[in-house]
């Protein structure tokens, strides 16, 4: 099987099924990623193939190949975080949250039927830089060097926003289970 | 040493983050507090819990993203030509620039020329 490395190089020299060849290797990465921090399909869908538009332009200027995934885990965060962002604003700016995120967490979680839904509910109560490094370490299981290369913060910032980010769900964790 | 316990330390110890001596002094403590071991027993189950996550990644995605590139096709590759465009364009500024130092370089000539011819002697020691 190719390497990355090797599908960018003939990507590079004009073979397009090179790039798709990367894109099927690497779309449950940037899909995966997508869908937990936004917990929409079609979110998760727009931002994928923003992904992928993004990579597809940069691709040939790529200085280390090997560091490809990285790469594409940065681009994938930064525009996840990006449109979280947005979606923030605009919901601050109305005064009016959409039906998913309108109740407080214990009403949306208290009506969850099965533990998936529970910790959605929990995830997306977190702001979205704290539910980005929670599902980057303990989903997608990146190292602490790659979650703070991914947010482009110091190791220190992301420790400490990982911390509380777990000591926040774990708290709610054990209202539920008390519940 | 500081006690141990905090949800940082926690954290860390899920990650098998923390210096020897901390952890034991951790484990020692969770065996201890029963409050604590409840906290640090529901961190391991939100990671459990997030692990199991599913996510069906849906059919189709890459003939979509075919027909998304071809959409925006004139805007991906025009870029190279964009980018090429602007580096002929600073290219011509530069050499415009030196022409018009040049054409400076020649009127100001000139003028010391006319200005010599006019005050011999004034200028000389600048001409010589």
């Amino acid at each position: 099987m190719p390497s990355d490395a090797d599908l960018i190089q003939r990507f590079a020299n004009g073979q397009e099924d090179a790039f798709d060849a990367l894109y099927r290797r690497h779309v449950r990465l940037v899909y995966g990623i997508a869908f937990r921090m936004t917990h929409s399909a079609e979110d998760a869908r727009d931002l994928c193939q923003e992904t992928f538009l993004q990579v597809y332009r940069g691709l040939v200027d790529l200085r280390e190949p090997a560091a490809f995934v990285g790469w594409l885990r940065q681009i994938t965060v930064r525009l996840c975080l990006g449109h979280l962002r947005r979606r923030d604003a605009q919901q601050r700016a109305s005064d009016v949250a959409p039906a998913a995120d309108v109740r407080p967490w214990p009403d949306r979680v208290a009506e969850a039927r099965d533990a998936e839904a529970h910790m959605r509910a929990l995830l997306d109560a977190l702001p979205a830089e704290d539910r980005a490094v929670v599902v980057l370490r303990d989903v997608e299981r990146l190292s602490y060097d790659e979650i703070a290369d991914a947010m482009g913060w110091t190791l220190g910032k992301m420790k400490t926003r990982l911390h509380r980010a777990r000591a926040t769900l774990a708290r709610q964790y054990r209202q539920l289970e008390g519940n | 040493m500081n006690r141990v316990g905090t949800d940082e330390d926690l954290s860390a110890y899920l990650d098998d983050d923390l210096p020897a001596d901390e952890r034991v002094a951790l484990e020692r403590r969770l065996d201890a507090d029963g409050d604590l071991r409840v906290t640090m027993d529901a961190m391991v189950g939100v990671r459990a819990t997030l692990s199991a996550l599913t996510v069906d990644v849906p059919d189709g995605l890459l003939p979509q993203f075919r027909s998304l590139l071809d959409e925006r096709r004139a805007t991906v590759l025009d870029r190279p030509i964009q980018e090429s465009l602007r580096a002929m364009r600073s290219t011509l500024e530069t050499l415009r620039g030196r022409l018009s130092m040049n054409d400076q370089r020649r009127r100001i000539r000139e003028l010391t020329e006319v200005t010599a011819s006019m005050c011999p002697g004034v200028l000389a020691g600048e001409t010589r």
